[in-house]
């Protein structure tokens, strides 16, 4: 069989699985977008096959490589199944990544990525994959992968955050208006961070703690990774700075739970904090880093009342455990974090329902103290002169109540515990939604029916 | 092992050439354009043509927050140049040879109106039409 | 034991002694019953998976083959608001409810089909007691026994639930049903405690 044939039967192999794939009930929203995605994919680069000589080899590999990650979207989205995450916690987040990473095409003038989701094996599976600017799409697809065995950990899955900060950064409008404010408030001229050669000097530095230099020396021991060659062989600068931003973004979008997610999670997976990775930092810069901007933003701030204050405290105290020590950890100035932190807040402000509202005590508490009874976190309460009554809770504020009842020291509920009633809060505060929203539209229809009369 | 590891090149460029000769063509057939499969190169170039107005060039997927720290030594080599450069390069050639001292701001909000109207099954002007498929014709040729 | 009217369970739910949790409208509360809402998760007997129910299956220590039946016994099915559920005639699925209780230690539950439901032919299979000091979802085994597919749909209130005093309440270390802090349906062990009356099944 020549190349362009058995190119050709693969196209057919791939309409038949893509049909195949309307057998199950995948993602929230049906299947027809994805359908009709994944089909005018396959039909353009079927006519490109068509028109292709069999001599091109360079067209025959363009559609060769597009047919490749066609194939594997479609067999993610076959594999994709409501039961294997929390659908609860993906309503709201899909509410807050459609907002927020919606872009200007050709179609229309302000159009949002289709988002689908997926359960992977392993802990480091937590990602977003954004489909990249070139590639062979029409509407840009958006994975979003958990872990599997974490179905329910929605505390831990505030550290989607940082990953619908990889997902803004893609979108070329953002990625200037972000360049800009790293470059204007973070990355100082004179500082550790400013270029390849500074990082190189603050990271090989006889200060730097032992884990790291050790780490460093097995680079040089079994890759020949030293000084020279660290961002020519190994290391992405860019890719670090985009660490620090999405960081920062996490932060801003889903609060104190963010950071309390990054640090149980960065920690458990590297407990030295010292470590770097190709294209991650160490962990305790950016541990350290938030700390900062967590404080500058005042969400430790909240006055509690004496009965939750202990809990609040326990739940800080256990953020700041997690603050390195030494020095050598702190690469920003504090000058440096808050200007950062103020400009991406201000570009968050722009998009509806993407920052973290700062919460009041009376938002918090009544939640805290449902957990604490093991009761599921609601906005709901029950008296005998009004009977029930209900009352907006933003997710994020469950997931914080969350941690804070996680933290408490004096009732101890099992951290599994926890975050099972935090995913049945958020699934019964959906509820409540959908009736004040029924309520309201109800009395809108009333007004406008009595202003007619 | 995959018994399939050939090293892929990285075919960015041949494939905005392609799209770009595509979307030249559908400024003749209107009633292609507005087909499903003709959207992908019209929003791939409408992409392109962000990237140069923001010089929002970075593309790269980046790996999970707790993505594994293990390094094999064996990643792939680095390119010697990013995978832009040609592509922004041919792309300021082409607007400086259609459009003139036109701002370039300006050419890709004209261009982008061409492609939204091609998009969406819209009249585009005459005038605005030749400019389109001038311009897209010279980066397709321009592009290596 | 007596029923509790609506005064007092509206006095109970205010002091926080009894839970149901949310209550989203005040129609819920009936004369001496609290109306309960479909929850989100729907679990059905999967076609195939058994070919009858054998208490013999259920082994005192779990093994391969009685992970296995109890992981193929139910087809399990999670239903998002606004999405429709079909039960169709004859079936009987396990749903919970949307509510979360915790009873207290001298209450004890009785969930039944509303009336309006049982008239279209959905029946709660079983009268379900609830047990006081029970904490979690209520599971609702419904039934079909019209003649015509039902269509449901999470947060209709299918259930209520009457609520009656007991004689003496129980000692807070009472011993935990197997269902206590349940966040979803799954199938009880028809086996437990009863073992010496299941002969052996040879392989």
């Amino acid at each position: 069989m020549k190349s362009k044939d058995f190119l050709l039967c693969e196209c057919k192999n791939l309409g038949l699985v893509l049909e195949e794939t309307l057998r199950y009930e995948y993602g929230l929203d049906g299947s027809r977008e994805f359908y009709e995605e994944c089909d005018a994919r396959l039909q353009l680069i079927k006519g490109e096959l068509n028109n292709t000589d069999e001599a091109d080899s360079e067209a025959l590999s363009l559609s060769f490589y597009a047919l490749e990650s066609l194939s594997a979207l479609i067999c993610r989205i076959e594999r994709s199944s409501l039961g294997e995450y929390s659908w609860p916690f993906v309503e709201e987040f899909k509410e807050i990544s459609e907002a927020v990473c919606t872009e200007p095409t050709s179609l229309k003038p302000s159009l949002p990525p289709k988002v689908h989701v997926l359960s992977e094996g392993g802990l480091s599976s937590y990602q977003i994959d954004v489909e990249a600017n070139r590639s062979f799409a029409k509407k840009r697809i958006l994975t979003i992968f958990f872990p599997r065995t974490l179905k329910h950990f929605v505390l831990l899955h505030t550290i989607l955050g940082h990953e619908i900060g990889h997902a803004i950064f893609s979108f070329p409008k953002f990625q200037g208006d972000l360049t800009k404010i790293l470059r204007t408030n973070l990355i100082d001229p004179n500082d550790k961070f400013c270029n390849h050669n500074a990082v190189v000097d603050w990271l090989y530095s006889s200060k730097a703690p032992n884990s790291a230099q050790v780490y460093l020396s097995l680079l040089k021991a079994e890759y020949e990774i030293d000084p020279q060659n660290f961002f020519l062989s190994f290391a992405e600068y860019d890719a670090w700075v985009e660490e620090f931003l999405c960081d920062f973004i996490g932060l801003l979008m889903f609060g104190p739970s963010f950071l309390a997610a990054l640090c149980d999670l960065l920690y458990s997976t590297e407990p030295s904090g010292a470590k770097v990775g190709q294209e991650h930092p160490p962990t305790g810069c950016r541990v350290n880093m938030l700390i900062v901007a967590a404080q500058h933003i005042g969400y430790d701030q909240i006055a509690f009342d004496a009965e939750t204050k202990p809990h609040v405290e326990a739940f800080w105290a256990s953020i700041y455990e997690k603050r390195q020590k030494d020095v050598w950890f702190d690469v920003f100035t504090e000058e440096q974090i808050k200007n950062t932190t103020n400009a991406i807040m201000g570009f968050l402000s722009n998009h509806a329902k993407a920052l973290y509202p700062m919460p009041s005590a009376q938002e918090i508490k009544p939640l805290v103290n449902q957990i604490i009874n093991q009761i599921p976190p609601v906005g709901y309460r029950f008296t005998t002169e009004k009977g029930p009554e209900h009352f907006e809770i933003d997710f994020r504020h469950t997931l914080y109540a969350g941690w804070i009842a996680a933290s408490n020291t004096q009732f101890p509920i099992p951290f599994d515990t926890v975050n099972r009633l935090c995913e049945h809060g958020i699934m019964q505060q959906r509820a409540i939604k959908e009736k004040i929203a029924y309520k309201k539209a109800k009395e809108a229809k009333n007004t406008k029916l009595e202003a007619k009369v | 092992m995959s018994i399939m590891s050939a090293f892929r090149q990285d075919d960015s460029s041949a494939m905005y050439k392609r799209f770009a000769y595509l979307v030249s063509t559908y400024v003749d057939q209107p009633e292609v354009a507005a087909t499903p499969a003709a959207q992908i190169p019209l929003e791939n170039i409408f992409r392109l043509l962000e990237m140069y107005r923001y010089d929002a060039f970075k593309d790269e997927n980046r790996s999970g927050v707790l993505a594994s720290r293990s390094f094999s030594g064996r990643n792939m080599p680095r390119q010697s140049k990013a995978w832009h450069v040609d592509i922004q390069q041919a792309l300021s050639q082409s607007l400086n040879n259609v459009f003139g001292n036109v701002p370039s701001n300006q050419a890709i909000d004209e261009l982008e109106d061409v492609l939204r109207g091609l998009a969406n099954d819209q009249p585009v002007s005459k005038q605005q039409q030749t400019h389109a498929k001038d311009f897209f014709n010279n980066f397709h040729q321009v592009l290596v | 034991m007596s029923a509790l009217s609506r005064k007092t369970i509206a006095e109970r739910l205010a002091d926080g002694s009894l839970v149901i949790s949310p209550i989203l409208d005040s129609e819920q509360l009936g004369e001496s019953s609290i109306d309960l809402r479909m929850g989100t998760v729907v679990m059905l007997a999967r076609a195939g998976a058994q070919s009858h129910v054998e208490p013999a299956a259920y082994k005192e220590q779990d093994d391969h083959d009685s992970i296995r039946g109890k992981q193929q016994k139910h087809e399990r099915f999670d239903i998002p608001f606004k999405r429709p559920f079909l039960l169709h005639p004859g079936t009987l699925a396990l749903v919970p409810t949307m509510e979360w209780v915790k009873i207290p230690n001298n209450l004890q539950g009785i969930v039944t089909a509303r009336s309006s439901w049982a008239r279209e032919g959905l029946n709660i299979a079983t009268a379900t007691i609830v047990n006081p000091g029970y904490r979690g979802i209520i599971t609702l085994e419904l039934a079909n026994f019209g003649e015509i597919p039902i269509t449901l749909y999470p947060g209709l209130r299918l259930a209520q639930i009457a609520l009656y005093e007991l004689t003496t309440p129980i000692e807070d270390d009472q011993k935990r049903s197997q269902f206590d802090m349940k966040f979803e349906p799954s199938a009880g062990n028809i086996a437990k405690d009863d073992y010496c009356f299941i002969p052996t099944i040879k392989a």
